[in-house]
């Protein structure tokens, strides 16, 4: 009977121990110096969680940090982590031990507001964002990371996992698709090179080529030739003045 | 006496005047150190110093101008296409491989890109939309991909530090109209080809029955 008790006591004495300790680490976070954003690196990977998430480099690269963003650093290590979610949502929604996960990791966790209960969480920064682009188009995660990315001046930035592909007939591709394409464009404006993994739908269409109005083609060397595309009349450049309309004398 | 073929560098402003619906906000009187770039047959509808076509230009025959060539040629105007098209007086190539060399990137899903990327190489304080609207309702193609290839343009074009401004019912760099038209007008009828023919045949089926033929020689 007095060891039962005695073993009854030890519990009670571990469980407050722990809550202690988990008050204790909750106010000593508050004071955790998370690593600072570094300027010029040589790449800058960008994960999303898009299938070709599987083609990004597993291990370290020199003068290079890799961002992710949900729950991808389970696929990969990450230098930072990215979610513009509500992060509750996210955890009820996706992913019931995101809190605890990611406090396990050392990297910094962006978000749009303050959460305490995180242990390394930075407040993106929305202002120096708007104030250095002066616009307001950041409409996923993806979008929020490249402009931050941009920020940093890398002389790449690599996208693996952001494949924009979930069919082609919802929001995700008609809007944020071009969102993200847009902010490629402002970092190539930059001088800031990209890379685009092959399986993401991203600078390109299905079906038709990317230059409008060119036929490509691609020889043996990979060489791409590029021809105009005459689509009406004889099929080359030669044409008249004027034309005109006349009944067919055959019988369709 | 229209521009000349070279583009003019270090201007205020280059206009990109498009078809879509916000087209009629274009200023009719051209403001100082400034041009008004077109595609298409929007000629027809307001004033243009440059028209790009990137598909075929012959295909505007049928529906919009039974007289284009002549009336691109009175305007007195450059026009840029994908090919040479002799009977046009001032034609000349949109130039791609001087884009390509510039960018490395080939992402040209629609005339406006072509017209943007130049517009860049030009170095202008400012480039402005009119009737680029890349509306979701002008169809799949146009806001699905088409939208990004544009803003990846505009994208360019902002990193290299040109100001950029737009209609508010235009859907670029947002994801829904801001404006309502205000004082919106018509388009000039349009007047191909096919308005000569009897309007019961004005349809795929029976057009079938019809052939368009070159009128004079062809070179």
């Amino acid at each position: 009977m007095e060891k039962l008790e005695e073993k009854e006591n030890k519990i009670i004495e571990l469980e407050n121990e722990k809550e202690v300790k988990k008050e204790e680490s909750i106010i000593t976070n508050k004071e955790v110096k998370v690593k600072d954003l570094v300027k010029g690196l040589e790449n800058i990977f960008i994960l999303g969680r898009g299938q070709s998430l599987g083609y990004a480099p597993t291990t370290k690269i020199e003068n290079s940090e890799v961002w992710g963003c949900n729950n991808v650093y389970r696929a990969r290590e990450l230098d930072r982590l990215f979610i513009m979610h509500d992060i509750y949502m996210v955890q009820y929604l996706r992913e019931k031990s995101l809190i605890e996960e990611i406090n396990g990791k050392d990297f910094p966790v962006y978000t749009l507001g303050k959460y305490d209960v995180l242990k390394n969480n930075v407040r993106y920064p929305t202002e120096e964002i708007l104030k250095e682009f002066e616009i307001s188009y950041l409409i996923n995660n993806a979008s929020y990371m490249i402009a931050l990315a941009i920020l940093q001046k890398p002389k790449k930035i690599i996208l693996f996992g952001v494949d924009m592909a979930y069919g082609t007939q919802n929001e995700y591709m008609y809007n944020e698709k071009a969102c993200i394409e847009f902010w490629l464009g402002m970092a190539k404006g930059r001088d800031i090179d990209f890379i685009v993994s092959e399986q993401s739908t991203l600078m390109k269409r299905r079906g038709y080529g990317s230059f409008y109005g060119m036929k490509e083609t691609v020889n043996a060397a990979f060489a791409i030739r590029l021809d105009p595309e005459y689509t009406w009349g004889s099929k080359t450049s030669k044409s008249a003045m004027r034309y005109k309309i006349i009944k067919a004398k055959h019988n369709l | 006496m229209g521009k000349g073929i070279e583009f003019i560098k270090n201007l205020d402003k280059i206009i990109i005047c498009a078809q879509g619906p916000s087209w009629y906000q274009c200023p009719d009187k051209i403001p100082q150190d400034c041009e008004i770039w077109g595609c298409n047959v929007i000629y027809r509808d307001t004033y243009v110093d440059r028209i790009f076509i990137g598909h075929d230009p012959r295909g505007h025959f049928l529906e919009d101008d039974a007289n284009f060539f002549e009336n691109l040629n009175n305007l007195d105007i450059p026009v840029y296409t994908n090919g040479v098209f002799k009977p046009l007086k001032k034609n000349a190539f949109i130039p791609i491989m001087e884009i390509l060399e510039e960018f490395n990137v080939g992402f040209f899903l629609n005339v406006i890109c072509y017209m943007v990327a130049t517009a860049i190489l030009q170095k202008p304080r400012c480039i402005q939309f009119y009737g680029v609207d890349m509306r979701p309702d002008a169809g799949g193609e146009t806001y699905l991909n088409e939208k990004g290839a544009v803003e990846f343009w505009v994208g360019v074009a902002l990193g290299r530090g040109i100001k950029f401004e737009n209609t508010p019912e235009s859907y670029v760099l947002k994801i829904k109209q801001e404006g309502d038209f205000p004082g919106i007008r018509e388009k000039i009828k349009r007047a191909g080809l096919i308005y000569q023919i009897p309007e019961a045949d004005r349809n795929a089926m029976a057009l079938r029955g019809y052939v368009i033929a070159p009128d004079g020689p062809e070179i």
